[in-house]
C-alpha cells in the first residue's frame, strides 16, 4: 500500500475557490456574501446532493436549507477558509436526513433511484455519443462494483469521482482524517477492480 | 467535456486506469447534471429566507416574546386583502390550545403525533413534544406551531409535518386526515408513505401521496391550495382536479378552479409560509451535526 494521500497535486476544475474576504463576510452575516457564495457553490452542492438522494428537486430544496442553516449558525464557523467544506457537511447531513425521512437506508447513492444519474437514458435531443455511460455493459458492471462496497467506501468513491470533491474537502465534510479518506478510497478501488476482473473486464476496456 | 483531475491518490498503475474510468464517468454525470441548471428563482428564495431569519433573530435578541412567524405571515399576507389572512391581535399573548376531544372509553387513544414546537410566548397549552391524539383540535392564536403527525418513520420522525399558521385551527381526525377549520398551513408529506388528506368542514379536500403544499381556508370557506412539490388532488363534491408543482387552485361549493399552469413560482402567500417553515425547521431542528453545539448561538436544540 502506498503511504497516505498527499495533498492534491493539480487543481480540480470542479472546485470552487472562494476568496477569504467573501468567506469572512459570510461569517459576519453579509447577505451579499451569502448570495455570492450561493451563486458560486449552489450548483455544485446541488449536484452532490442530487447524487446522494437521487432526485433533483429534493436536492435543490436541501441546498436552500443548507444555506439558511449555515447563515443562521454562521457564528459556529470557526475557520472561514473551511466555509465550502462546512456547507458540504451541512448539506450532507441534511441529505442523510432526507434519506431517513423516506425510510431509506441512509446510504449514499444506493437508494432505489440513487443510481439514476448513472442509468439515465441518454437525452435524445442531445445524444452524447461520447458518453462513457452510454455503454450499458459498463453501467452494469460499475453499478455492481459500487454495490459490492460498504456504505462508507461507496460514499467516498461517489464523492471523490462523481461529485468531484477534492480529498481535503471530503475529509472535512465527512469529518475523517485525510489519510483515512485516501486509504479507504484505495481499498474501495481495489475491490471494484476485482469485481471488474471477475466479470472478465479490465477498466482499460472502457476508457475513452 | 474533459476535466483536469488532481492525482491526489497517487495510485499505482494497477488502479490508475480504474480511477481514470471513474473520473470519466463522473464527467459524464456532471455533464448530465449541467443540463439542469439550478432553478432560476432559487437565489431570490434564499434572499427572502435570509431576511426572515434576520427578523427572527432580531426578535430573539429582545426580551419581548418571539413572534417571528406570526409577524412574517402578517407582513406577507397583509397585502393580499384576504379577510381570513388578517392576523389580528398583535398585542395579544400568543396562545396555542390543544383541546383533547373524543377520547373514547376513558382510555387514551394512541398518540398519532406530537407538537414539534411552538412559536411565541405561550399563555397556556402543551409543552413541546406533547402527544397528539385522534380527535384533538389544535388552535393557534398569535403564534404558529409545528405538528408532527402520522406513522413514525425510521429515524424517529413522523411522515407528515404541518406548520400551522397563526390564527388557525386544525382538527386531527386520524393519522391521515386533517380538517382545516380556519387559517392556513404548510404541509410536508413524505413521498410514497400512503394517502393523506386535508379537508374543510364543508368537505372540500386536498389529497396527496407525497408532496409539500400550502393550504388556506379563506373567509368564504374556500379552500386554496398551492403545490410546491409533487401532485395534489383537490376536490369539492364531485368536482376534482389534479394540481401539479408550482400551480395553485381552489375549491368551494362543488366547484374547483382550473389549476394555473405548473412550473411557475408559488404565489407569494405560499412562498412566505414555506420560507417560514424552512426558517423555523432549520432553527429548531439543526440537523447539521458537524457544527459543535457549544459553538452555536443560544445553544442548539436536539
Amino acid at each position: 500500500m502506498p503511504s497516505a494521500a498527499p495533498p492534491a497535486a493539480a487543481p480540480d476544475t470542479g472546485r470552487v475557490v472562494l476568496d477569504r474576504a467573501t468567506a469572512v463576510a459570510f461569517a459576519a452575516g453579509s447577505h451579499e456574501a451569502v448570495e455570492k457564495v450561493f451563486a458560486q457553490c449552489s450548483a455544485r452542492i446541488r449536484d452532490y446532493i442530487w447524487l446522494m438522494v437521487g432526485e433533483r428537486e429534493s436536492a435543490e430544496e436541501i441546498v436552500q436549507e443548507t444555506f439558511l442553516a449555515a447563515y443562521s449558525r454562521r457564528a459556529a464557523l470557526q475557520a472561514p477558509e473551511k466555509l465550502v467544506s462546512w456547507l458540504f457537511a451541512i448539506a450532507r447531513n441534511l441529505g442523510l436526513k432526507e434519506l431517513r425521512r423516506r425510510r431509506r437506508r441512509p446510504e449514499f447513492l444506493l437508494g432505489e433511484d440513487g443510481l439514476d444519474l448513472l442509468e439515465e437514458a441518454p437525452d435524445p435531443a442531445a445524444p452524447d455519443v461520447a458518453s462513457l455511460l452510454a455503454n450499458r455493459q459498463l453501467r452494469v458492471v460499475l453499478k455492481e462494483a459500487l454495490d459490492a462496497l460498504n456504505p462508507k467506501e461507496r460514499e467516498l468513491v461517489a464523492t471523490r469521482y462523481f461529485a468531484h470533491l477534492p480529498l481535503n474537502e471530503i475529509a472535512e465534510a465527512m469529518e475523517m482524517p485525510m489519510g483515512s479518506v485516501g486509504t479507504t478510497i484505495q481499498r474501495a478501488l481495489a475491490k471494484m477492480k476485482k469485481h471488474f476482473e471477475r466479470r472478465g473486464f479490465s477498466p482499460e476496456d472502457f476508457l475513452r | 467535456m474533459t476535466r483536469e483531475h488532481d492525482t491526489a491518490n497517487h495510485l499505482n498503475g494497477d488502479l490508475a486506469a480504474l480511477e481514470s474510468l471513474l473520473f470519466q464517468a463522473g464527467d459524464d454525470i456532471a455533464d448530465r447534471q449541467r443540463r439542469h441548471p439550478v432553478a432560476p428563482g432559487a437565489a431570490q428564495r434564499l434572499r427572502l429566507a435570509l431576511a426572515a431569519a434576520d427578523r427572527a433573530a432580531a426578535k430573539d435578541s429582545t426580551p419581548a416574546p418571539v413572534r417571528s412567524l406570526a409577524e412574517r405571515l402578517r407582513e406577507a399576507l397583509g397585502g393580499l386583502g384576504r379577510g381570513a389572512w388578517s392576523l389580528a391581535g398583535a398585542g395579544a399573548l400568543a396562545t396555542l390550545l390543544v383541546v383533547a376531544a373524543m377520547v373514547g372509553g376513558g382510555a387514551l387513544s394512541p398518540a398519532i403525533g406530537e407538537v414539534g414546537f411552538r412559536m411565541g410566548a405561550l399563555a397556556m397549552g402543551p409543552t413541546e413534544g406533547s402527544d397528539l391524539r385522534a380527535g384533538d383540535v389544535v388552535a393557534t392564536n398569535d403564534g404558529g406551531a409545528l405538528l408532527n403527525v402520522g406513522d413514525m418513520l425510521e429515524g424517529g420522525e413522523r411522515r407528515v409535518q404541518v406548520l400551522l399558521a397563526p390564527n388557525s385551527e386544525l382538527a386531527l381526525l386520524d393519522d391521515a386526515r386533517l380538517e382545516l377549520r380556519r387559517g392556513a398551513a404548510w404541509i410536508d408529506v413524505v413521498k410514497n408513505s400512503g394517502p393523506f388528506r386535508v379537508a374543510t368542514p364543508e368537505g372540500d379536500y386536498v389529497a396527496v401521496v407525497g408532496t409539500t403544499f400550502g393550504v388556506e381556508r379563506g373567509a368564504s370557506g374556500a379552500l386554496a391550495l398551492a403545490v410546491n412539490e409533487g401532485r395534489v388532488e383537490i376536490a369539492s363534491g364531485a368536482a376534482k382536479s389534479f394540481v401539479d408543482a408550482g400551480a395553485v387552485s381552489s375549491a368551494l361549493r362543488g366547484a374547483v378552479a382550473a389549476p394555473t399552469a405548473g412550473e411557475t413560482a408559488l404565489p407569494a402567500w405560499a412562498r412566505e409560509i414555506q420560507s417560514a417553515a424552512l426558517a423555523a425547521k432549520s432553527r429548531f431542528y439543526p440537523s447539521a451535526q458537524a457544527i459543535p453545539a457549544q459553538a452555536m448561538p443560544e445553544g442548539g436544540r436536539p
